[in-house]
């Protein structure tokens, strides 16, 4: 067994030549607005003060390039990278969402992101090297749901008004539930770095935090949208409406508006629609 | 159950049913060892642990037990490991309980095989290490099989395949790789006619490691500008499936001097870790020591370059190295020299580790009656230098060769220096001191990726006095004193041990941060503990405060987060 298995082992090198990046040529045009493709949500823990996260958001946004349209980010700020500390790291980003999520899966490191709440390799809060892994196992599935969703903004009151349609496009026995969350984008502000290849060391003090989660309008687990199961075909609809708070640009959010299996927690579609 | 199963199948393999008989049974021996660890977390509002924090989970445990039964050239074990859930500071992944390690061993005349997990180094580690560290809650047993030859005396070829323990996790295609490995070690004064008999003893040794894992896809996108026209393309890595490791290895003794060398050079192995680049990587570890009667004198160096060899290409954690760095540094045991520990920088460092232990010797003037023994340590370690591979592409950039590193420049950056002296002396029959001053110099931006604070310098004092009352009774008193600017601040440490042999063990101790500068976390970290031991069997219990900080054994680290509350310990071994 011995001999074989040195002999086994003689071609088991594999040596790679220069360039080792092969191009694949430009990411797709995405699928066409009427297209009820498979949308995932990736919904990244990070802090201000974790030194690694600006890395992990530079993958995030490397994979919305790849996977455009069918791929919406979301930026948790939660945990003790994300506590207020002395300046100019003062700023709070927490939400009641957001640190409601971290409790409930347990996240521990960051950054770490979920792929629509849905285990892979028996975890839920995963790091950034499986991250694409995680992707390419759903993002090509059939869609389970298509979800239309328009919005109305009225800037005097500051008053957001959202329509959403579901569409179930297979038979479920399982209750749904529906998210709507708020996201800014473009807020400027100090964020810890230790990768020169992202930003400045130790830190970013013009640092553009995006896709972060500014509220949960019915909370991190939402509101029921079906219930007793579904049939394919079957069409639930609702409607919103919230008041944008006076420090968040308008122009840089949007919302995000998702469906999950109220029992196993796995989203199962997804929307994103800017506010303006 | 289908462990059971799987165990019983591997010994019909090489003891047919009929030929189990009584005697197999009459002449076995049975023989284990077990270990509870548990605690009862409370809140603590001073270090920020809430109720909400602590999530429910008020109590936790880690245990084990093992348990092997051997008859005469036959071995079989197994592991039994609970955590329910983990002690704070343990992967949260290992939560639950089960076998995890198990097998069964024969050895004839020339031939021993292993089916099942076990634990195996090639020399010192530098392309393979399997091993156990259960207060690191690090486990990267083989599961798989190994053989182990000697054809002639001196010569021993060992040869292994398997996969590495990865939590509860079972082998799946993707979810880590295979490990292949061969090794051949020569003893040369058996081998060689005119070695034997001679003062002289050489060991030479070679070894070969290969990982194969499933390649998955791994894409970037990456902006052209032409004309101010920005247009993104996405490029895949090429990701090599098979990645070996090989090492060459030669130990020479002669009377008290002996001299270990060992160089390991590994192929392109791009993953999360080293983000991604195509450099090979490079070990080379030397060692040299003299020892006779009253002094011992060693003198070590290493060169690491990208080294950082697992199983599954995508973890970044303390799980899955197939290989092993040793780190070059004391480890130290009183508990203000644990503040500041060192720990293994695979991507690349170079150090030295000198260390003299002498003993003066007794009746002399400066020994004493008892003799007076004096250890004197250093090490120094420092990053590697790179350059860059072309002018046009940065150091460690992603998707390249990633630098050039000249084997014998040093870098710039210092990471960790320690020197220390440790003076033992016996007054008389009742009175015992140890004295130790250490000066540490500690990275904490790399070692721990607090990105732009300053490095620790750090003086300490240690003062550990025993006093016999009687033969069974001592008092054991500990004074530590930990000084810097940087970080925390400075520490007081005291500690008063009552013993009585050989069963009551009493301590209480307490570490103070009297100049953090923030002045809320200047806090007492109390503890007092009860110890009681019988025979092969340990009961200990304790209440206290336990400060945050990093738990390293050999160059490998934990976090341990500040917690309070009760623990418990309870081991034996039969």
């Amino acid at each position: 067994m011995i001999v074989l298995l040195a002999f086994t082992l003689i071609p088991s090198c594999d040596v790679e030549d220069d360039p080792y990046l092969v191009p694949e040529g430009k990411p797709g045009p995405g699928p066409d607005p009427t297209e009820k493709v498979r949308k995932l949500l990736l919904e990244e823990f990070t802090g201000h003060t974790c030194v690694n996260c600006p890395e992990g958001a530079m993958l995030a946004h490397d994979l919305k390039n790849q996977y455009g349209e069918q791929l919406i980010l979301m930026s948790i700020h939660a945990g003790a990278f994300a506590e207020p500390s002395t300046a100019p790291y003062t700023a709070d980003y927490r939400t009641q969402a957001g640190n409601d999520l971290n409790a409930y899966y347990n996240v521990l490191f960051y950054p770490s992101a979920m792929i629509n709440r849905t285990k892979y390799n028996s975890q839920y809060a995963l790091f950034t090297g499986v991250w694409q892994d995680a992707i390419e196992a759903l993002i090509n599935l059939p869609p389970d749901a298509h979800i239309d969703l328009s919005l109305e903004y009225e800037a005097i009151t500051r008053t957001l008004t959202g329509n959403v349609s579901v569409e179930f496009l297979n038979d479920f026995t399982c209750d749904f539930n529906i998210c709507f969350y708020l996201l800014e984008s473009g807020i400027i502000s100090a964020q810890k770095n230790d990768n020169s290849s992202v930003g400045t060391v130790p830190e970013i003090l013009d640092y553009e935090h995006n896709h972060m989660l500014r509220d949960a309008y019915n909370g991190a687990w939402g509101t029921e949208i079906a219930a007793g199961g579904v049939s394919a075909g079957q069409v639930e609809t609702t409607t919103f409406t919230m008041t944008l708070h006076d420090g968040w640009n308008q122009e840089n959010c949007a919302i995000v508006a998702f469906v999950y299996n109220a029992t196993t927690k796995e989203v199962v579609q997804a929307e994103e629609k800017e506010v303006m | 159950m289908k462990k059971i199963i799987i165990i019983g199948l591997l010994l019909g393999m090489i003891f047919p049913l009929r030929g189990i008989s009584q005697s197999f049974l009459e002449n076995g021996q049975v023989h284990g060892n077990f270990q509870i660890d548990g605690a009862y977390y409370g809140e603590d509002s001073k270090l920020g642990i809430t109720d909400s924090s602590l999530n429910g989970k008020y109590f936790r445990m880690n245990a084990f037990g093992n348990i092997a039964y051997t008859n005469g050239n036959f071995e079989a074990g197994l592991r039994f490991e609970a955590y329910l859930p983990p002690l704070a500071g343990f992967d949260p992944a290992y939560e639950g309980a089960g076998i995890p390690y198990y097998y069964v061993k024969y050895k004839w005349d020339k031939l021993e095989l292993t089916a099942g997990n076990f634990y195996e180094q090639f020399g010192n580690g530098l392309i393979l290490r399997a091993y156990e560290e259960w207060q690191l809650g690090y486990d990267n047993s083989i599961r798989g099989f190994r053989a182990k030859f000697q054809p002639v005396t001196g010569l021993t070829l060992t040869g292994l395949i398997g996969t590495q323990r990865y939590y509860w996790e079972p082998y799946q295609e993707g979810n880590r790789g295979i490990v292949r490995g061969f090794d051949a070690d020569l003893y040369l004064n058996d081998l060689l006619p005119f070695l034997k008999g001679s003062k002289t003893q050489i060991t030479l040794g070679g070894s070969f490691v290969s990982k194969y894992e499933k390649a998955s896809k791994k894409t970037i996108s990456r902006d052209s500008i032409q004309d101010t026209v920005v247009t993104k393309y996405i490029f895949s890595y090429k990701i090599p499936e098979n990645v070996a490791a090989y090492a060459g290895r030669m130990n020479l003794t002669h009377g008290g001097f002996n001299l270990t060398a060992e160089y390991a050079y590994k192929i392109n192995d791009p993953s999360e870790f080293n983000d991604y680049i195509y450099k090979e990587g490079q070990a080379l570890f030397l060692s040299m020591s003299y020892a006779t009667k009253g002094l011992g004198i060693s003198l070590s160096g290493k060169r690491t370059d990208n080294m950082s060899f697992k199983s599954k290409r995508a973890e970044i954690g303390n799980v899955l190295d197939i290989n092993y760095l040793p780190p070059l540094t004391k480890q130290h045991t009183y508990s203000l020299a644990t503040i500041y520990p060192y720990a293994t920088q695979p991507l690349g460092e170079m150090g030295i580790q000198g260390q003299i232990m002498y003993t003066i010797p007794k009746k002399s003037a400066l020994g004493g009656k008892y003799g007076t023994q004096i250890e004197l340590n250093y090490s120094n370690i420092r990053s590697i230098k790179k350059e860059q591979v072309s002018a046009d592409i940065p150091i460690d950039s992603t998707g390249t060769k990633g630098y050039k590193s000249p084997f014998f420049t040093l870098g710039d950056e210092r990471y960790y220096e320690d020197f220390d002296i440790v003076i033992t002396k016996k007054f008389s029959s009742k009175w015992k001191a140890i004295v130790s001053y250490i000066n540490q110099l500690y990275n904490i931006a790399v070692v721990e990726g607090h990105a732009g604070d300053p490095k620790v310098h750090a003086n300490i004092g240690i003062l550990d006095i025993t006093y016999k009352i009687t033969p069974t009774k001592s008092l054991r008193m500990e004074a530590q004193g930990l000084f810097t600017d940087q970080d925390r601040g400075s520490w007081a440490m005291g500690l008063l041990e009552f013993n009585i042999a050989p069963k009551w063990f009493f301590t209480v101790m307490d570490e103070y941060n009297y100049s953090n500068p923030d002045e809320e976390m200047q806090l007492h970290y109390y503890s007092g503990n009860i110890a009681y031991v019988e025979g092969a069997t340990r009961i200990s219990i304790g209440y206290g405060r336990q400060r945050e900080g990093l738990l390293c054994v050999g160059g490998v680290c934990r976090q341990v987060p500040a917690a309070n509350g009760f623990n418990i310990t309870i081991s034996s071994q039969f």
